[in-house]
């Protein structure tokens, strides 16, 4: 077994300013990430300074990457069983920081499966990836912070944006722009978005009714207050905000909220000697999540000085982020047609569902949620829909080869 | 940027190193295609990107259910799903 | 005469099970159930249709479930995912190999059909064993079917009453409800599983806790349930922990992996090493599992007899009670067996097969 002063999970932002941080105080570090590379979701193929430097500070003797590994299972006596692309471990830490980012929020609309619905993120994360996107037209729609920048984005990648429909009333939007203009370096970034989308049609009190196409989106409906547009586009990027992911913390018996891991100020889970950073701790942007990464060194590090200046840094940034959730609230959902599919997995529809008296028996009785997503997706949908809880959390955390379970025989189940 | 090939459905195709197999594929055929048959038959591919939603499952040197969009394409790698007939 | 009203207690196969037939033979029928139908045990068996013939009793209440369940799969295949595949029990050395073969007279003399195969004819049906076993047993009329669908299924046919709620207390003529509510009926029959105690304290069960793991989808892994032949000897050992090969084909292509017996653990949380245990075990068998997806695992109890047969009847003590619980590992093939034994005994016709060796009363010393 590899045992280390810290394990950190998640390598965007967040846990790659801890580990440099914490290596920089001597600590021994092990960094987990189930992408091929360090950057997270935002800086995910991304070359500038801010990304370069944060990725030559993980050359250090004193951190061990661990990329295209999954967390399969949180054990007894400060333990993780991971998965890598051909082998399986048994990890030891001394402290566990958690900075597993968040997720986008995906909600089914009729046509949401065919091939060229992706997320908002997804999109931008897949043409990094070396989808192609020049002149294909694009309409992003739904909701959250995230809308702007990837619609940027993919427009210096040369796609035409049709259209981009955000489900928010102006005077929403409006408030949340004046609230920007008190921190500078926010609204200059939000200015720079702007002014790459200039030209680009945007609507706000929309949302997207009905995806056509019939193996291939090819077009999309969208209701615009009390008028419906039908737009023809090649992809439709839709999204919802974000949602933190807490599995691990979950399975840690770490307290949560449905938006966060709940910590103290200094960034402790209720579990002794976990922490939680960044958007697992509750969506607040980059810069909140670097901050909470130097945060958690000095904090791990006992270092009373630095904790106190990055503590301060930290609030500021979470009131930007209070108001960002105050601003980019769950959608409202046009009514689902019967047929329309809500498990992706196993292809349970909202008529199958909707009649359904909980999770569990939707689960039981018609395999909702059953998939290899195991309610990843649907969960949120039904959530959404239906009110209904998620699941406990069990291992494995991810689907995991039968011989990673396996090397469960050999761990002592109470300590060292 | 460098390049390398890779076997789609035991076509060659050459591609960039730091793809992803889904970018791969996407670029093969200039736009998403469906890599997937969901359990009733619907056409499915990519959606999340990031791991979450399993849609991009394909297989990979001989491994069903990989994720397409978590895996860097590597040199001589076979990637294979079911085409369907759909674009 | 106005029809006689039963409260049934429990919504897992075998209470749904008698449920239809009561129904069947006449009588009004309500269902209490604190959690959802086909949750229990049920929701976390592998829904494995076995005759086993390990003692005469087990043999004579499998076999006639298992031809029970072929009549009803045949009838409703998708209802119920019925999927005739078979069982092959795989001798791990020549002893085992020579206890196969003992087999295969009973289940010829119970019309069953066995078939004892060489190594060759082992590795034809299933590639993916291990090189080096010499054979097995295999029983082309087992089945699998989905537990909780066939659940709700059974109680769909009734046409009864269901009550979402707890049983509190079984009192003469009736039950008491958690919120206080007390229901009167003709007969109340106990369908509890492992949970029987908490009604009935004395009744000898005990919880049997089990892991099961369930893979991404695999069509053509494998073909038959496939199960080593210790599975019956460490399943039947006394009081310790065991672990045996055991794996299913899904009619949706996914494997089910199990399994693992460990007495009075209550808590249902995944036990890691436990898991491990078993996977290893498996591998032992079937090494190609080993880079298999699996996406879930869960925990389930079995509810325990002494003797290893269920409650099957009237308890002895309190009139207007009757038993259907302590099925241990192979409740959901015997629910339809227990379901028409329960239903003659209520109606004072003749069962199908002899009713004694499952009958409470031989717990209960003579008074
Ligand atoms: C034949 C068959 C095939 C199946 N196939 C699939 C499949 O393809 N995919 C799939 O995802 N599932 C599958 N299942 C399992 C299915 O999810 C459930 O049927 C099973 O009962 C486990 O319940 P659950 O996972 O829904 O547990 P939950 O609903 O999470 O819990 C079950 C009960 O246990 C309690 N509980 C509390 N804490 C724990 C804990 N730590 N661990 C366990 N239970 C706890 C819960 O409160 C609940 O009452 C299959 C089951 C069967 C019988
Ligand atoms: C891991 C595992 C694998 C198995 N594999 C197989 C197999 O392959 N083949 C096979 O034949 N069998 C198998 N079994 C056994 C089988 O699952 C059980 O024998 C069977 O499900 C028992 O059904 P039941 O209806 O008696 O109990 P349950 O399904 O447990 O139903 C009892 C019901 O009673 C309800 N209840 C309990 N107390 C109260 C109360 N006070 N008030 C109201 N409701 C209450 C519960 O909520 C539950 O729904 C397996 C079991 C396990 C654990
Ligand atoms: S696209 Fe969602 S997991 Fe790969």
């Amino acid at each position: 077994m590899h045992s280390y002063d810290v394990i950190i999970i998640g390598a965007g932002p967040a846990g790659m300013h801890a580990a440099q941080a914490l290596a920089s105080r001597g600590q021994q570090v092990a960094l987990i990430d189930d992408n091929p590379a360090a950057g997270g979701q935002i800086w995910r193929g991304v070359n500038n300074h801010a990304t370069q430097s944060a990725r030559a500070a993980l050359h250090s003797p004193l951190i061990t990457t661990y990329y295209q590994t999954r967390v399969i299972a949180t054990l007894a006596a400060q333990q993780l069983l991971v998965e890598t692309p051909n082998d399986a471990h048994l990890l030891h830490y001394r402290h566990l920081v958690i900075a597993s980012g968040a997720r986008e929020l995906l909600l089914p609309v009729a046509g949401w499966t065919l091939p060229g619905v992706t997320g908002i993120g997804g999109l931008q994360a897949l043409v990094k990836a070396g989808m192609p996107i020049t002149g294909k037209r694009v309409v992003i729609a739904g909701t959250g912070p995230l809308i702007w920048p990837v619609a940027a984005f993919l427009r210096t990648h040369g796609a035409h944006i049709v259209a981009i429909a955000e489900q928010q009333s102006l005077p929403r939007l409006v408030r949340f722009g004046l609230h920007l203009a008190r921190y500078p370096g926010k609204l200059w970034q939000a200015m720079s978005y702007a002014t790459q989308l200039i030209g680009v049609p945007f609507w706000h009190d929309s949302h997207v009714i009905a995806i056509s196409g019939t193996t291939h989106s090819t077009g999309v409906r969208i209701q615009r207050g009390e008028h419906q547009f039908q737009l023809a586009c090649d992809y439709v990027a839709l999204g919802h905000h974000l949602v933190p992911n807490l599995d691990i913390a979950q399975s840690l018996g770490c307290a949560t909220t449905p938006t966060a891991i709940t910590t103290t100020d200094l960034l402790a889970t209720t579990i002794p000697h976990v922490y939680a950073i960044g958007e697992a701790r509750g969506i607040g942007g980059l810069d909140c999540a670097i901050a909470e990464g130097h945060l958690v060194a000095a904090v791990i590090c006992q270092d009373a000085s630095a904790s106190a200046q990055w503590h301060q840094r930290v609030q500021t940034e979470r009131r930007i982020a209070t108001a960002i959730a105050a601003t980019f609230t769950p959608p409202h959902l046009p009514p689902l047609a019967a047929d329309t599919i809500v498990c992706r997995c196993e292809d349970v529809s909202h008529g199958q569902l909707q009649h359904a008296p909980d999770w569990r028996t939707a689960k039981l009785q018609q395999r909702c949620g059953m998939g290899p997503c195991q309610g990843r997706i649907c969960g949120a949908a039904t959530q959404h829909l239906y009110g209904w809880g998620p699941d406990a959390v069990r291992p494995p955390l991810r689907p995991a080869r039968v011989a990673t379970l396996a090397l469960l025989h050999a761990i002592s189940p109470t300590a060292e | 940027m460098a390049t390398i090939t890779v076997f789609i459905n035991n076509h060659p195709y050459t591609c960039d190193a730091g793809n992803s197999v889904a970018g791969a594929i996407a670029q093969a055929h200039q736009q998403l295609v469906t890599t997937r048959q969901s359990v009733h038959g619907m056409p499915r591919t990519a959606v999340c990107g990031m791991g979450i939603c399993f849609e991009c499952r394909v297989t990979i040197n001989s491994n069903a259910h990989q994720l397409a969009c978590q895996t860097p394409v590597a040199t001589g790698m076979q990637i294979t799903y079911e085409e369907t007939g759909y674009a | 005469m106005s029809q006689s009203h039963v409260i049934i207690i429990g919504g897992g196969i075998v209470g749904c099970a008698c449920a239809q037939r009561l129904a069947a033979t006449g009588w009004r029928v309500t269902l209490i159930e604190r959690d959802t139908i086909g949750s229990g045990a049920t929701a976390a068996g592998m829904g494995q249709i076995v005759a086993l013939d390990d003692s005469p009793a087990e043999f004579a209440l499998t076999a006639d479930s298992q031809r029970r369940w072929h009549a009803l799969g045949q009838a409703n295949p998708l209802v119920h995912e019925y999927t005739p595949c078979g069982t092959i029990w795989v001798a791990s050395d020549d002893e085992e190999l020579a206890m196969a073969a003992a087999k295969v007279p009973n289940y010829h003399a119970a019309g069953l059909h066995a078939e004892l195969l060489d190594a060759a004819a082992l590795y034809r049906h299933e590639p993916n064993l291990r090189p080096g076993l010499p054979g097995g047993l295999r029983i082309a009329g087992d089945a699998v079917v989905y537990p909780s669908r066939s659940a709700d299924w059974l109680w769909q046919q009734t046409g009864g009453t269901l009550i979402h709620a707890a049983v509190t207390a079984i009192h003469a003529g009736g039950v008491t409800l958690a919120d206080g509510r007390h229901l009167h009926a003709d007969a109340v029959v106990l369908a509890t599983g492992s949970r029987t105690r908490d009604l009935v304290p004395a009744l000898p069960i005990r919880p049997k806790k089990g892991h099961l793991v369930i893979t991404d989808r695999y069509p053509g892994f494998i073909h038959h349930q496939v199960a080593e032949m210790g599975y019956v000897k460490n399943a039947h050992l006394a009081d310790v922990d065991s672990v045996a090969f055991n794996v299913q084909p899904r009619a949706t292509g996914q494997i089910l992996i199990g399994s693992c017996r460990q007495y009075d653990i209550h808590t249902p949380e995944v036990d890691p090493v436990m898991l491990g245990q078993m996977l290893q075990r498996c591998l032992e068998f079937m090494p190609a599992l080993a880079t298999l997806s699996s996406l879930r695992v869960w925990t389930g109890y079995r509810a325990a007899t002494p003797d290893g047969q269920p409650l099957i009847g009237p308890h002895p003590h309190q009139p207007g009670l009757w038993l259907a619980t302590g099925h241990e590992g192979l409740g959901i093939t015997t629910s339809l067996g227990t379901a028409d034994l329960l239903a003659a005994l209520m109606n004072h016709t003749t069962p199908a097969i002899n009713p004694t060796p499952y009958l409470p009363s031989r717990f209960f010393p003579a008074p």
